[in-house]
């Protein structure tokens, strides 16, 4: 039955190609929105998993990473002196004013970390064009990435350039690549003592304290006592302040709600063009069909027909629409927001187009089962 | 001789009680091996209805009917699909061939439906074509053949699983004189075989003396003899 159902749908090549690009546009813009969802989720936690750690001490109701505010000093003193801490590290993520070479006042987020990766913390920032995270080290340095040129009104060479943040002069001592947060807000980093000065913080102060345990499972005793002596902390996991960062970026700001909604519209179109395509391929052969039944096929063989017609602009228009969502992302390049294309954004994305194939088979499908095989050989 | 097709009591009624409008009423027919049977009647006579519930398409309203000694009558639908696959081939009058494969496909896909490979189903319907005087249009698509070549197709593909019944419904009307002749000659080449041919039609002129001509009236058979009878009857 395949052979029939094959020729028969290449015969109609309008109809087939009407077929083919509705499930190519419909699997290109679902794959695109789940790569465009993982992205936005990576982004959103990416300052999180880049610095790594145990624990992370911030302000209590801070619902995600770039939203923290200063917190009182010693906290790091107590947390050092549990037996299970190796290291306490602060970092300051801050929203901070800008001013471009040409006078205008932006906002840009500032990211500091303790540059001295002796201790075995990692390196940030990561993805360096030029420059390495320790050249940071020193008053008033910092990095910028290469894609904020435009919005932070610079041109290269970006190397010893001078910028005005929060009324402070500094200098581009590194610079990064492809580093962005969700809002493409520009992103600078600094070492902690430059990230302090410019957040106008205590010598000692921070916007978090990232806790390096001995034991992972000395953390949630930690993290409770921590809440208990300061009902004004939260102490959460890496995982977890990741995860509530993920979360609030993605549904709370409606982000993952309007990409679902368009992947949505994407399986909805892809249905009703292959639906409207198969079901006229059918109703065009009824008789044909009804002959086959006539003559002994079965109603599994006539499913079939319909089946193979299905699985053909499945397979062929799936893998047009996956090498379309490669491309737009390839053209896109780092102008991009960042879509992932993970396995769950393949395999996502292709099981889309088996349903929506499948949904829209069934539509023939039950015209076929429903085939009255006199009426329609009369 | 053991009838290939044996109808007893058929009768059959469209609608629901109390507005029945019958269709056939309370008829019997035996169809043996090597008989070319002509069913004849005016239009609404009940001779589509009857071919239907002879393929088992239709089940009656009363009645039964054995298809090569087996009672298809209240068989699942499964079991009927596959006594018609075993026993019987159609010939339609509107062809109801497929427009996207060749002639020889046409005829072999129906072969590779009753578990022919499909490169020895493709040898049998060549051949068949062949014989059937299209040797030279074997890859022709069935719109770029005459009605008649078309016809001819439709044959080979009902004979081609060696059926032993071919139910022909008005399989010549669309076909001028000379074809409907050529086209009648090929079937009774296969029921000199042993092959029964049920066909239905309303033109006298493709009929010859030793045919069996059962007439229809009202649902109900008013004669059933043969052509020569019928003949010295008129």
């Amino acid at each position: 039955m395949h052979r029939i159902a094959l020729k028969t749908l290449l015969h109609h090549r309008a109809k087939v190609f009407a077929a083919l690009a509705g499930v190519a546009f419909a699997t290109a813009l679902m794959v695109i929105q789940i790569g465009l969802y993982d992205g936005l989720r990576a982004r959103a936690s990416i300052l999180v998993d880049r610095v790594g750690g145990d624990l992370w001490i911030m302000a209590a109701g801070t619902s995600m990473v770039d939203d923290s505010e200063l917190l009182a000093s010693g906290i790091d003193l107590r947390a050092s002196a549990h037996p299970c801490v190796e290291s306490v590290r602060p970092a300051i993520v801050a929203w901070l004013p800008y001013r471009t070479p040409a006078g205008a006042r932006h906002t840009l987020q500032l990211v500091g970390t303790d540059a001295d990766t002796s201790r075995g913390a990692p390196l940030v920032p990561w993805s360096m064009a030029e420059g390495l995270p320790g050249d940071l080290r020193g008053p008033g340095r910092v990095a910028i990435d290469e894609g904020d040129l435009r919005q932070l009104g610079l041109r290269p060479p970006l190397m010893g350039h001078r910028l005005e943040i929060a009324e402070t002069e500094v200098r581009v001592a590194a610079v990064t690549t492809g580093i962005r947060n969700v809002s493409l807000i520009p992103i600078v980093f600094a070492d902690i003592v430059t990230a302090r000065e410019l957040a106008h913080a205590s010598p000692t102060g921070a916007t978090y304290w990232v806790l390096d345990l001995a034991h992972p499972s000395c953390g949630p005793s930690i993290a409770a006592e921590i809440e208990r002596e300061h009902p004004d902390l939260l102490v959460l996991t890496g995982e977890q302040l990741a995860a509530r960062t993920q979360h609030h970026v993605v549904t709370e700001s409606g982000a993952g709600v309007a990409l679902a909604f368009v992947a949505l519209l994407g399986l909805i179109v892809g249905v009703v063009i292959v639906g409207q395509t198969l079901f006229s391929l059918v109703r065009e052969h009824h008789k044909e069909l009804g002959m086959l039944r006539a003559v002994g096929a079965t109603r599994g063989e006539l499913a079939a027909f319909v089946g193979w017609m299905a699985t053909f602009v499945a397979v062929v228009g799936g893998g047009i629409g996956l090498g379309l969502a490669f491309a737009v992302d390839s053209g896109l390049g780092g102008r991009s927001i960042g879509i992932v294309y993970g396995p769950e954004a393949v395999l996502g994305g292709l099981a889309a187009v088996f349903v929506m194939c499948g949904i829209a088979g069934a539509i023939s499908l039950a015209s076929v089962l429903r085939l009255d095989v006199v009426k329609v050989l009369q | 001789m053991t009838a290939l097709l044996d109808a007893h009591g058929l009768s059959f009624s469209h609608g629901q009680a109390p507005f029945l409008t019958p269709v056939l009423r309370d008829l019997s027919v035996s169809i043996r091996p090597g008989e070319l049977t002509v069913l004849m009647g005016p239009s609404g006579s009940g001779k589509t209805t009857l071919i239907s519930i002879l393929a088992g398409l239709l089940r009656p309203t009363s009645g039964h009917v054995d298809l090569c000694g087996e009672r298809i009558t209240g068989m699942d639908d499964a079991a009927v699909t596959a006594a018609r696959r075993r026993s019987l081939g159609f010939v339609f009058q509107a062809f109801h061939l497929f427009e996207a494969l060749s002639a020889v496909d046409n005829v072999a896909e129906i072969l590779a439906l009753s578990g022919v490979p499909i490169r020895a189903a493709r040898e049998r319907s060549r051949e068949l074509l062949v014989r059937f005087g299209l040797g030279d249009r074997l890859d022709n698509r069935p719109g770029q053949l005459s009605a008649g070549q078309r016809q001819r197709v439709a044959i080979a593909r009902a004979l081609a699983p060696n059926p032993k019944i071919v139910i022909a419904d008005e399989p010549t009307v669309a076909l001028d004189g000379a074809t409907a002749k050529s086209v009648m000659q090929l079937l009774r080449e296969y029921v000199s075989g042993g092959t029964a041919v049920v066909l239905v039609t309303h033109d006298t002129r493709l009929i010859t003396p030793t045919d069996r001509i059962i007439e229809l009236e009202d649902g109900r058979i008013v004669r059933d003899g043969s052509a020569h009878g019928r003949e010295e009857e008129e």
